[in-house]
């Protein structure tokens, strides 16, 4: 296989510039592409050279296959990177690059077509006997779908086929509002997504979502580099994640981690993957999804693993073999990712807008920040409003707890409303330091993590501080002059 | 003495004007913050009238409100405009009842050969138009009001 | 500076007696001033509630800065006249801070017959535009007047003094360069019109001021027209037509908030530069006065104690500590600001005039101002003082202390009789500011002896006539003198007729020499040149 020399990485933000920093470690050459937008950011400079794209909107620019192609072509680039989102899951893309005779850093467009689609996905796990919760598949006769879903007993969840993100996503609690549910979801999905093909599957209630890192070399063989956490979510969007999951006996672990090397390897999966299961609470677990690309969250893997993920991506994309054996890898201490989105978490997690007056980055002994955004930039609708990872490593989880939180005190964000302040809550809450939570946990303890009163010193201090941070629409008079300020208030 | 106002988490705050407490700027949005007998380490910056804080692991956002858009001093502001000069009306661009902002355009006068547009002086509710397109008005003669402000 | 050393017993009988005694006087005064400042006939409160009109101290609490102090004049004028129906004579006059800036405050007291001008209340704002102009004061008005109080205007109106002087006051002022801005509460009437005309910046708040030469009634009778106030001289009428008043208010706070942004544009003062260092309290107590002070106007006491409790750190450098005894005179601070003080510890001799004198030309040369404590009952009388040139001497010391160009400023501490106030700076010698305390005296000589030796007088008439009187008809002549006397020499009767800038609490007076010297300080100090004779 031809060795990589240069890279263009077809994302932005946080993940690009992640990417970027393996390169150069691995001294290969990278190219970035960026809309007007993305013209300051971090990874456009930080990039061997960057190359501006034009859209219908800004994120319309980075899912122009075709034209990152063409300057993929006229950089010289031999490989390209897709990231997470975007172009990642695009198997027409993954085909065109490969075509062009460019390397495409992920799995083959065949697997990419073949997780990409839920109900493609769930048959292929069927028929290879992999665990799935029961579920029903509406395509075009929803009578027959009606019944189907009956069987698999309420309450039941149904999904876009073609979707993701939580979109096209309703809860039905009970056989009355099926119909109802299966019509808004249709409808919603095709706005969406350009199909109404549904499933549905029984709903676990509160599960937890584990989910295993894998590795394959494309021809059969795979390893997984263990499981990650990632049942607090919120909106159906994971943002605290962990590796290795809390609370989990080992038997389970080692059959979650067995079930996802065996669904890579039936895959022949190129490349670095995740295998997505549902967990319940009475210790089943299900096949939830396939993610054919680099998962937000990886660095938490990395962190107890010591593996570069990305770098194991080049590897594989070059030579089509890995790098390690199962025996290989070992797991050592704890690592906690928490997400920093600019979002409004006390007022329905709305995302908000505004310039970055002060971006402060924690610092210190196991904390990494991978960070997308610098002080200055201003946060816009235009893109996903994650600004930043923040990761942590402790030798073991309470070390890692403890880092957590002290991460984020040290995190500073003024400017823009962000989740940094619910981040730690949840951090600092008993039930999470108990690991074993689920994906009900958020929803669970909205009480405990909604701000608590500001308390009457804080209140007089705040007060103060605004009133020094500048003159307002009426500005203060100045100070009284000596002995007048000395005497202070005093009549005869 | 005009107090400052104000508001965080949606509660308005009276600050008097003389504030007990010094600043020094550590460097980039760091401040020290000295008040009575204890030292605080903060993070501060501030935006037009909105005023960012990070305290004690806390991230506040406080907003200053201009006392004057407060000041309800039993009907006393002015709620009809009148005529600077003698002129005509132009044009008609509020009709009562339509809430406005400050600022907004109500109508537009001539006079002089001068075209003046005559704007909403506060957010409110237009109570009436005094004057149709075409008409002709001497200086001080009622154009529009708005509705008085309520406490 | 050396601390002063006390010899002040404070557990002793004297000193506890004393306390016992000015606690009862100062205990009066207060609740004298509090009456005088608060108690009004509840009709009043009502019809300035009616009218909207804030309270004239509310009024101040919205204009001055807060947590600054605040030095009112003459709180208790007019306190022994018109019945002492006139508290204050419906004025409160200070210095205080506004926006940051040193100025005088002259505020209407509405509460009090809607606040007329008595004679005395004349009196009052002719002394304050006084000190507005030896000390280069800006002028804050804050004008509410129903006018002059006509009944009385042969007293109000003529004379040079009299309400003329208020609006050439004002005048000179703005020649000066010495800024005045007027806030119109309530109407201003023919020459209360003229203070907001006079000022360099009015404010006058809608539907309550009013600036009219003659008011709706005056009109009426004198042409026929018809008028209400407001269309005759309203917040409209000037702002927007005659260019009378400069800036409308919706009310009063609004208007009160408008001065303060105004006063904030003044020019910013160049102060005249002397002596400072950081301050230090005293070492002694101030309420140690009320020990000090004696029950009896007879009873000697060391100054010095009293200067101990009240200078920075009790720090007292003594000028001549060996000569001239019965005048105490040396180098002190005050807030930090050095000062020369002269103090009495008895009837001035040939040397302690002579010292004084000295002592006064060392201060003048230098630029230090001069702090007079007075407690006298007059120069030395006798052959032998006549002979040695007392009355020479007294001359000296009222020549120099006359002349000099470095600010004055008299404490009336307990007795100011005859010719020693003149030396001291009483008065009539234009000290910048003059304060006494409660318990003070100020006449031509002690009530005692004066009604002695008018009954004297007539018992001797009588007796060329033939009469002969028994005790009991001396002292049916004497008693009824010596009480007039006893009431024209109080301080309640001498602050009534302005004769001073104030009655003052004794532990205060730091405090409001501290201003005083401040407020001083924004006139230059001229020097004329000139060598120190020792005379």
């Amino acid at each position: 296989m031809a060795k990589i020399t240069k890279v263009l990485i077809a994302n932005r933000g946080e993940i690009a510039l992640r990417i970027i920093r393996t390169l150069n470690n691995l001294g290969i050459a990278s190219v970035a592409v960026y809309h007007a937008l993305d013209a300051d950011a971090p990874y456009a400079e930080a990039a061997g050279e960057a190359v501006e794209l034009v859209g219908d909107t800004p994120v319309g620019a980075y899912l122009q296959g075709e034209r990152i192609l063409d300057v993929a072509r006229q950089t010289g680039a031999d490989a390209i990177h897709p990231g997470y989102g975007f172009l990642s899951e695009n198997a027409a893309f993954a085909e065109a690059v490969e075509k062009a005779g460019l390397i495409f850093i992920g799995p083959r467009a065949k697997t990419i077509r073949l997780m990409g689609d839920k109900i493609t996905a769930r048959t292929f796990a069927a028929e290879n006997g992999f665990p799935l919760a029961p579920s029903a598949t509406l395509e075009d006769d929803r009578t027959a779908f009606l019944k189907a879903t009956e069987e698999i007993g309420f309450p039941l969840l149904i999904k876009a086929s073609a979707g993701g993100g939580g979109k096209g996503m309703q809860i039905v609690e009970k056989a009355g509002e099926l119909e109802a549910k299966v019509a808004l979801a249709a409808s919603e999905a095709e706005r969406a997504f350009g199909s109404s093909t549904l499933y549905a599957e029984k709903l676990v209630e509160t599960p937890r979502h584990i989910e295993v890192q894998v590795l394959g070399d494309g021809k059969g063989e795979a390893i997984h580099l263990g499981e990650r956490e990632c049942s607090i979510q919120r909106r159906f969007q994971k943002i605290i994640e962990e590796a290795p999951a809390p609370a989990l006996p080992d038997e389970t672990r080692n059959a979650i981690h067995e079930t996802a090397v065996k669904i890579a390897k039936a895959a022949k999966y190129r490349g670095a993957g995740t295998v997505e299961f549902i967990l319940g609470g009475d210790g089943e677990f299900y096949f939830l999804e396939m993610n054919t690309r680099l998962q937000v969250e990886h660095p938490v893997t990395e962190m107890i693993t010591g593996v570069d993920l990305v770098a194991e991506q080049v590897s594989i994309a070059e030579t089509g073999v890995l790098n390690h054996a199962q025996d290989d890898i070992t797991f050592e201490g704890h690592a906690i990712e928490a997400r920093l989105y600019a979002e409004d978490a006390d007022n329905g997690f709305l995302p908000v807008t505004g310039p970055l007056l002060v971006f402060e980055e924690p610092e210190g002994p196991g904390v990494r920040f991978d960070g997308g955004v610098r002080e200055g930039t201003e946060v816009s609708a235009a893109f996903d409003p994650m600004l930043a990872k923040l990761i942590v490593y402790g030798a073991d989880r309470e070390a890692a707890l403890k880092r957590l939180v002290s991460a984020l005190e040290g995190t500073v964000c003024l400017g823009v409303t962000t989740n940094i302040d619910f981040l730690a809550r949840v951090a600092a809450h008993p039930a999470f330091a108990a690991g074993g939570y689920n994906t009900g946990f958020i929803a669970a303890h909205e009480g405990d993590l909604k701000p608590a009163p500001i308390g009457e010193d804080e209140l007089d201090i705040l007060l103060t501080l605004a009133a020094l941070s500048g003159k307002g629409p009426i500005d203060p008079p100045p100070a009284a002059p000596e002995p007048y300020a000395s005497i202070g208030e005093w009549r005869n | 003495m005009m107090n400052r106002i104000f508001e965080i988490d949606g509660e308005r705050y009276d600050v008097s004007p003389a504030v007990d407490g010094e600043i020094s700027e550590r460097g980039d949005g760091a401040f020290s913050f000295d008040a009575d007998n204890s030292t605080h380490f903060v993070w501060m910056v501030r935006d037009g009238d909105r005023v960012f804080v990070r305290l004690n692991g806390r991230t506040y956002q406080i907003d200053e409100i201009d006392p004057r858009s407060m000041v309800a001093d039993g009907g006393m502001a002015e709620d009809t405009a009148k005529a600077p000069m003698p002129g005509t009306v132009i044009s008609v661009e509020a009709a009562p009842g339509r809430e406005v902002r400050n600022g907004e355009v109500l109508l537009t006068i001539e006079s002089m050969k001068l075209q003046t547009q005559i704007t909403a002086w506060r957010d409110g509710v237009v109570e009436e138009i005094h004057l149709a397109e075409g008409d002709e008005f001497d200086r001080g003669a009622p154009l529009v009001s708005l509705k008085g402000e309520e406490d | 500076m050396e601390r002063i050393r006390s010899h002040i017993d404070t557990k002793g009988k004297t000193f506890k007696a004393y306390v016992e005694h000015n606690t009862q006087v100062l205990s009066e005064f207060h609740a004298k001033q509090k009456a005088s400042r608060f108690d009004r006939p509840q009709r009043d409160l009502d019809r300035l509630a009616k009218q909207n009109k804030l309270f004239v101290r509310d009024r101040l609490n919205l204009l001055l800065d807060p947590g600054t102090p605040f030095l009112e004049l003459s709180s208790l004028a007019a306190n022994q006249a018109y019945d002492g129906e006139v508290p204050g004579a419906a004025m409160v006059n200070g210095i205080g801070i506004v926006s940051g800036r040193e100025v005088l405050v002259m505020a209407s007291d509405s509460s009090v017959k809607g606040g007329a001008l008595y004679p005395l209340s004349v009196t009052k704002s002719v002394r304050a535009l006084d000190i507005a102009i030896e000390n280069r004061l800006p002028v804050v008005h804050l004008t509410d007047s129903a006018g002059a109080f006509l009944p009385m205007q042969a007293e109000i109106f003529p004379d040079k003094y009299d309400g003329g002087r208020v609006f050439r006051n004002q005048a000179i002022l703005s020649k000066m360069g010495v800024p005045q801005v007027a806030v119109v509460l309530g109407h201003g009437t023919a020459g209360g019109a003229y203070i907001p005309a006079l000022s360099d910046y009015a404010v006058i708040v809608r539907g309550a001021g009013g600036i009219f030469l003659g008011g709706p009634p005056l009109v009426k009778a004198a042409t026929g027209e018809d008028v209400t106030a407001d269309e005759l001289g309203g917040c409209d009428v000037h702002t927007q037509i005659s260019g009378t008043a400069d800036y409308p208010a919706e009310s009063e706070a609004d208007g009160i908030r408008q001065a303060r942004e105004i006063v904030a544009l003044f020019p910013k003062p160049e102060k005249s530069v002397i002596d400072w260092e950081e301050p230090e309290e005293p070492f002694y107590d101030p309420s140690e006065l009320y020990g000090i002070i004696p029950d009896d106007i007879k009873k000697q006491f060391d100054m010095r104690e009293v200067i101990a409790r009240m200078v920075d750190g009790s720090r007292f450098h003594e000028y001549q500590p060996a000569y001239g005894a019965t005048l105490v005179c040396g180098y002190a601070r005050i807030w930090g600001y050095k000062v020369g003080i002269l103090g009495n510890n008895g009837v001035l001799f040939n040397d302690s005039a002579k010292k004084a004198a000295h002592f006064m030309q060392l201060c003048d040369r230098d630029r230090v101002p001069l702090v007079f404590l007075q407690n006298i009952t007059g120069f030395m009388i006798g052959k032998d003082y006549e002979r040695e040139g007392i009355t020479k001497d007294g001359a000296k010391m009222i020549m120099v202390q006359a002349g000099v160009d470095v600010p004055k400023f008299t404490v009336l501490v307990n007795g100011s009789f005859g010719a020693g106030n003149y030396g001291m700076a009483g008065r009539a010698w234009d000290p910048r500011f003059l304060f006494t305390w409660p318990n003070s005296q100020i006449s031509v000589m002690g009530a005692e002896q004066a009604a002695k030796t008018l009954t004297m007088l007539k018992v001797a008439q009588l007796a060329k006539q033939g009469k002969q009187l028994g005790k009991e008809e001396i002292a049916a002549i004497q008693t009824p003198i010596f009480e007039e006397y006893s009431r024209q020499s109080s301080a309640y009767y001498a602050t009534s007729e302005l004769w001073d800038d104030g009655i003052i609490d004794p532990v205060d007076t730091r405090n409001a020499l501290g201003i005083s010297i401040s407020a001083s300080l924004n006139a230059p100090i001229k020097r004329q040149p000139g060598g120190i004779m020792r005379f």
